[in-house]
């Protein structure tokens, strides 16, 4: 990944002054992300880590801002090398870039997305993760989808008086300025339908009743 | 009764006394279902050997995988003399057939783990023993009926008899050391 990086940046504009999008698309951002920043560019699927959809800013950890966004391009992450050779005005000129294709602001970002790993015998699972809100009214999680699973359900668990009960909700509240965490025993993702084979990790997308939605990559656990 | 006879009637309490660490949480008398080999399990087919035993059904998602972890992690924390003590894992959803029981424990390898079913009649008798209780009903899930039942792990003793029971918070610590103590 990092001799194809390099390669890119060898091939890198002059001198001249160009735009956030121009200074994306010659450093060669597009290989990997994407020409439109979704993060599905053509040398994606060789990248060990799924690279960062851009115009989702909000659904994962990390900088969202022009100077934050400028370091990741300067110093990399675990799953990105970095390119300090790119002058800093420039980096910040794609950070700008970056930052306009955001779709409209993710006011929910989902940290720790994991499924458990499936038990063979059925054709269930479920999934956790936990949800913190910047919105300063409380909203809800009203369908959650993952190429996983033929149908992904919200499902709470409550044990009453030594009795698990099991019933399938509508929508999944989070509080203003507030988190919900979707935890084992409690409230969590039932997904149907498994795709076999299993694939390394996954996605799901969680569709919020403000009419936005959040994508978070999630990866398999066995609690054994 | 002559001096002998007393005297070993003495004995044998004194045995029993010694050997019943552990109270008698309650009377489960005996019970009869089928094992994941098709074959019949009663009560008595533990001869002699204490076991835990909970309630659950393979296609509970959430809380019985989170049971049987519970459970898998007290085995690694007991050791391996634990293995001589089973785990009895009952299901009273007609969808888990012996076979299917079978797969879906496979699965979990630390855990020295049988699956019981059996005839509605016999199920009932037995949830109602262990005080426990289940409902089968249609929550809307795809994934088709959803079973509310008990969530208590219970730890028998050699006799048979219930002498621990656990809630599903209980640290895996804590029933290694029960299991350990029998």
């Amino acid at each position: 990944m990092t001799a194809i990086a390099f390669l890119l940046f060898a091939c890198g504009p002059g001198a001249e002054v160009k735009s956030g999008r121009e200074l994306y698309l010659a450093y060669g951002c597009a290989a990997c992300h994407g020409a439109n920043a979704d993060g599905r560019g053509p040398a994606a699927a060789l990248s060990q880590v799924k690279p960062r959809d851009l115009t989702n800013l909000g659904a994962y950890r990390g900088p969202s801002t022009v100077e934050g966004i400028s370091n990741v391009i300067a110093f990399g992450t675990p799953g990105m090398p970095g390119y300090p050779d790119i002058p800093k005005r420039e980096r910040e000129a794609i950070a700008e870039h970056i930052r306009s294709l955001a779709k409209s602001p993710a006011r929910v970002a989902v940290y720790d997305a994991w499924v458990r790993t499936p038990n063979p015998a059925v054709d269930v699972a479920s999934a956790y993760m936990t949800l913190v809100s910047t919105a300063n009214e409380p909203l809800s999680v009203v369908a959650v989808s993952s190429p996983l699973a033929n149908i992904v359900e919200m499902h709470e668990t409550k044990s009453v008086d030594g009795m698990m009960s099991m019933s399938k909700v509508s929508a999944v509240r989070i509080p203003a300025n507030g988190t919900t965490k979707l935890a084992p025993g409690g409230t969590h993702l039932m997904l149907v339908g498994l795709r076999k084979p299993l694939p390394r990790q996954t996605e799901f997308t969680l569709r919020l009743d403000d009419g936005t939605t959040v994508t978070t990559t999630a990866v398999f656990l066995d609690e054994q | 009764m002559n001096s002998k006879a007393a005297l070993l009637a003495l004995l044998l309490l004194f045995a029993c006394a010694e050997r019943k660490t552990h109270e008698k949480l309650m009377d489960v008398g005996a019970w009869q279902l089928v094992d994941h080999d098709g074959r019949g399990f009663r009560s008595e087919s533990l001869r002699g050997q204490p076991a835990l035993l909970f309630f659950g059904y393979t296609h509970c998602p959430d809380f019985c995988p989170t049971m049987m972890s519970t459970v898998a992690r007290a085995y690694r924390k007991a050791g391996p003399d634990a293995q001589r003590i089973p785990t009895l894992f009952v299901s009273v959803d007609p969808r888990d057939t012996p076979p299917v029981l079978k797969q879906y424990l496979a699965y979990f390898g630390a855990v020295p783990a049988r699956g019981l079913t059996g005839s509605k009649a016999q199920l009932d008798a037995m949830v109602k023993q262990f005080g426990a209780s289940y409902v089968i009903h249609d929550s809307g899930s795809a994934a088709g009926p959803t079973v509310d039942h008990s969530v208590r792990l219970y730890l028998l003793d050699r006799d048979g008899d219930v002498v621990k029971l656990f809630d599903p918070q209980t640290k895996p610590e804590a029933i290694a050391a029960a299991m350990q103590s029998l």
